[in-house]
């Protein structure tokens, strides 16, 4: 295999991508085990940063995959899954970077630093077992059908992977804001409200059928949490390195979802002006159009919901989570949606023929 | 107007009265529309009419004597999210149902008779009329997709026996392995002579390719089960509109209830309140959801969709619309009048121009000295060609990060030339590119390609060569020594891709549009080309490039679209989308910008 080939700098990426994934969680750990003891642990602050130059690396490595595949394929590398997941992956460690700085992550010491590294570590898990998944994936590539020769193929995929993966971040860390809510309440039998009570197992519930990276994230945090919420707890001691997290997570969801959603919403429209150049139909209510849609109605009443009517905390972060598992349907399951089966974007799909004189048996001849 | 009072009343509605609110709007949408169309259509005029009336008073009464009130209902959020979160219902209801095919509506009298038929399994040697029958096909579709979901559904939630099916995957998983690791046996060598991502490529499809299968036979097995419930879905369906959910009354009620709450809100405090600094972005945003529905509604009032089929040089003024319906393509289509100007379309060009591929074919020499295909592929490699495209082929098999023992370099590629051939060999003696070459020019391309391959001695030999993709195009055989010293000869094809299955790289025609002259002679008024991503404009009438047919290369389907809506919707799009990136990422930017000037 050429060094200098997409697939190669994908492996390498992947293998890239595990420091920060691991070394994050260690972090995590260390500061959980650390909080009581004070001091301002310097190493510790060191590594963290260290995490995210990690995360930079990743990101470089990445954006040169996808150049690799653009000179391989001759096209912006966007048409099949093989291509689209490590464009979103990319996407995805782009607002990492960029959420860093803008929720001022970097700023923070000691052991306010410790949500911080969950949170990429868990970003780093998803694009870990993201990228695996897409290696064994069809990695032919195909010539662009004459539609998809536009301007806007290149914008509107990336506009919407952008939207979508920062999107599922805001998500993610709503999420792990509602399970470390939900095991306080369990744990310290707080006041209990029912949103949290009922909700987030409801949810934890809801993402496990699709699929194993939604378990993972679903269940697979929510267990997590309860573990590590546990163990800070013991003997009625207090989650010190949860605390500016908790006051601030509304905000910090809500910052998260205003760099996503103008990428949504433009990744929405230049999909309906391509239609409108390609077929002079702007809205033609194809099943993925529809589906896009429905994720960026939930974000709208998200939207009018928190600047309107004034919702907080977590009602709105439900929201947000629901939001996610919008994109996910229009994103990966799609597909299997009954009105999906005539779309216009099925084009995106592998087709999957078995290669039957491959697999006769060993010795038989072709005829 | 009083903005307190209506601010007053808006806070007043609960999320429940405003689901109340809202799901009565969409079913009086649902009788009105039912009476304004039995009155139009001349069935019971006098009951309808009087039914119309009926659901008109209240709604008169309501804007008189409670105007304040419907104003605050408007300026509601609850009522707004609650609308939204019923458009965002109404559109999963449109995805989860299979939705009609537009050009092909079911008439609810074929439902009705299809009903009255019982159960069928089959619509073939039934008594049914034609629409009957395209009905049942149109079930047939339904069921098929309505099987697949809930099949993946069950699956993913593992509920497999709930839809009556045993172990955990679909098929003879025993034979699928079996199959599988034949493969496998033979991927090494797949990944030696072409490289890991074709046997990845082969693997990957060809495991899919075996569940798919499997996974099919038990989604028709499912089909014949669910066979009833399906039909009395499909039909419960077809009555409450849910098949044509975003062409439904109670839908478009959505986006009219959508459209007086984003007005409301935009003019609560009038337009001075608008032209505030902090203000712009909401503003603009709201415009552009008022104009795209406003455009939207135009377009479903005066659309016009249809086709042209042209062989060059032929012209037409008439098109089929998407109904079925012949038209003439005159200068104001919805109120066509005597005399007014009709024009005609002609085709003056076609092509469509093919991808340009390399076949890379490993070959055996047979006893009867013929050739035979090395790797019993069902698709042999096939690459496509830009100048500088390299690549390299069988690797030692026991070192794939080892060195190739094949390589090849598109050195030049001219996408349209014209060629020398030698007489007696049929070699390019030379070639041109052709300078400036029309689209329309069918020339072919020709390449010069680099080949190096392993010699008896372990070192490489190269060679250059031209290749000539015109006709059936130009083969050539090249042979060289693998890394394991044996001799390999390679089949090389440079053609235009015209495989089954497969789409053509651009198709593109040249249009003419045609006026007549007293004697009805036909004169040039305006031309243009039209390509799939660039349509050409004329009398409000769009004309995009929508079909070809590779057994007739004359011919170009031309699609037509007359909708005074679009520029409505485009400039609303523009709006929403510029405005959204200003309030959420340029503002802050701004804002963040000032406030470290001002530290």
């Amino acid at each position: 295999m050429e060094f200098f080939s997409f697939r190669s700098f994908l492996e390498i990426t992947m293998r890239v991508s595990m420091a920060p994934m691991v070394l994050g969680f260690v972090l995590f750990v260390s500061w959980v085990i650390s909080a009581r003891k004070g001091g301002d642990h310097k190493l510790l602050t060191f590594l963290s940063k260290a995490t995210m130059s990690l995360t930079g690396v990743s990101f470089l490595l990445c954006c040169s995959a996808m150049a690799l595949r653009y000179v391989e394929v001759q096209h912006w590398p966007a048409q099949t899954m093989y291509e689209v997941i490590p464009l979103g992956v990319c996407a995805a460690y782009l607002s990492t970077i960029a959420l860093y700085y803008v929720l001022g992550l970097n700023k923070r010491r000691g052991v306010a630093r410790a949500f911080g590294d969950l949170f990429v570590a868990l970003i780093m898990t998803g694009g870990v077992f993201t990228l695996q998944y897409v290696l064994s994936l069809d990695p032919t590539g195909k010539a662009l059908p004459p539609a998809l020769q536009s301007y806007w193929f290149s914008t509107h995929i990336t506009a919407y992977m952008i939207g979508y993966f920062t999107l599922i971040i805001a998500a993610l860390a709503a999420w792990l804001h509602l399970c470390f809510q939900f095991w306080l309440q369990v744990i310290r039998g707080t006041e209990s409200r029912r949103v949290i009570k009922v909700g987030v197992p409801a949810l934890a519930l809801l993402a496990a059928p699709f699929g194993s990276m939604a378990l993972m994230m679903g269940f697979g945090v929510f267990a997590i949490s309860g573990a590590v919420s546990a163990y800070s707890l013991r003997g009625n001691r207090e989650m010190v390195w949860y605390q500016s997290w908790e006051r601030e997570s509304d905000n910090f969801t809500w910052s998260i979802f205003v760099v996503g959603f103008p990428f949504l919403t433009s990744g929405l429209i230049q999909g309906a002006l391509w239609a409108q150049e390609a077929w002079a139909n702007y809205w033609g209510w194809d099943s993925k159009e529809v589906s896009a849609l429905i994720s960026w109605f939930f974000y709208v009443i998200y939207l009018h919901l928190r600047m309107v009517a004034g919702w907080r905390g977590e009602k709105a972060m439900m929201l947000l989570c629901a939001g996610a598992l919008s994109i996910f349907i229009t994103f990966q399951l799609f597909g299997y949606l009954p009105d999906s089966q005539k779309s216009l974007h099925r084009y995106t799909d592998m087709e999957s023929l078995p290669s039957e004189s491959m697999m006769r048996p060993v010795g038989e001849d072709a005829n | 107007m009083d903005s307190k009072l209506i601010n007053k009343l808006a806070k007043s509605w609960t999320f429940s009265q405003a689901i109340l609110g809202c799901v009565v709007l969409y079913f009086w949408a649902e009788a009105m529309m039912a009476a304004a169309t039995r009155v139009v259509v001349g069935g019971a005029p006098v009951g309808a009419s009087a039914v119309m009336f009926a659901l008109l008073l209240p709604i008169f009464w309501l804007l008189v004597y409670r105007f304040y009130n419907v104003i605050g209902f408007f300026r509601s959020v609850r009522v707004a999210v609650v609308n939204f979160s019923f458009l965002a219902l109404g559109a999963m209801v449109g995805v989860l149902i299979q939705q009609e095919d537009v050009n092909q509506p079911t008439s609810p009298a074929a439902v009705h008779e299809l009903v009255a038929l019982g159960e069928l399994t089959s619509i073939e040697g039934a008594a049914a009329s034609q629409a009957a029958k395209r009905a049942y096909q149109q079930f047939e579709s339904f069921r098929e997709a309505e099987s697949f979901f809930l099949y993946h559904l069950a699956n993913n939630i593992g509920l497999r026996w709930a839809i009556g099916f045993d172990g955990a995957q679909a098929g003879d998983e025993e034979q699928i392995q079996q199959m599988l690791s034949n493969l496998d046996y033979r991927l090494p060598e797949i990944s030696a002579r072409f490289g890991q991502e074709k046997a990845v490529a082969i693997r990957s499809q060809s495991e899919t390719g075996l569940r798919t299968r499997a996974k099919n036979a038990e989604i028709r097995q499912l089909e014949s089960r669910l066979n009833d419930s399906l039909f009395s879905l499909f039909v419960v369906a077809d009555n409450l509109d849910l098949r044509r959910a975003y062409r439904s009354d109670w839908y478009s009620m959505m986006w009219a209830i959508l459209f007086c709450g984003v007005l409301v809100s935009v003019l609560r405090n009038g337009v001075s309140y608008l032209l505030k600094k902090n203000k712009w972005g909401f503003a603009v945003t709201h415009f552009g959801v008022l104009l795209i529905i406003t455009g939207g509604l135009i377009g479903r009032t005066t659309e016009i969709r249809g086709l042209v089929n042209l062989n060059i040089g032929k012209y037409t003024s008439e098109y089929q619309t998407w109904s079925r319906q012949t038209k003439t393509f005159f200068y104001s289509p919805n109120s066509a009048e005597q005399g007014d100007k009709r024009f005609a379309l002609k085709l003056e060009d076609f092509r469509a121009d093919q991808h340009d591929v390399l076949d890379i074919i490993y070959v055996n020499a047979t006893e009867d000295g013929q050739w035979s295909q090395e790797f019993d592929l069902d698709n042999q490699p096939k690459l496509r060609v830009f100048a500088g495209l390299e690549q390299s082929y069988d690797y030692p098999i026991d070192d794939l990060k080892g060195d190739p023992a094949f390589r090849l370099e598109v050195l030049e590629y001219h996408p349209q030339t014209t060629i020398v051939r030698d007489d007696t060999t049929g070699r390019i003696d030379s070639y041109a590119p052709i300078a400036n070459a029309d689209f329309f020019d069918p020339s072919s391309a020709t390449i010069k390609l680099k080949l190096s391959g392993l010699n008896e001695n372990g070192a490489f030999d190269s060679q250059e060569i031209y290749l000539h993709a015109g006709g059936e195009g130009d083969g050539i055989p090249f042979s060289y020594f693998g890394p394991d010293h044996e001799r390999r000869v390679v089949w090389l094809r440079f053609r235009e891709d015209r495989d089954p299955g497969g789409m053509p790289l651009e198709w593109q025609s040249k249009l003419t549009i045609l006026e007549f002259d007293d004697q009805d002679k036909p004169f040039k008024v305006a031309e243009g080309d039209v390509r799939v991503n660039d349509y050409f404009m004329h009398g409000g009438y769009r004309f995009f490039q929508t079909n070809h047919n590779p057994a007739d290369p004359t011919y170009s389907g031309i699609g037509v679209v007359y909708d005074p809506g679009i520029s409505w919707v485009l400039w609303g799009l523009y709006c929403v989308m510029s405005a959204t990136a200003f309030i959420f990422l340029i503002m802050p930017l701004i804002q963040g910008a000032k406030k470290r000037g001002a530290n």
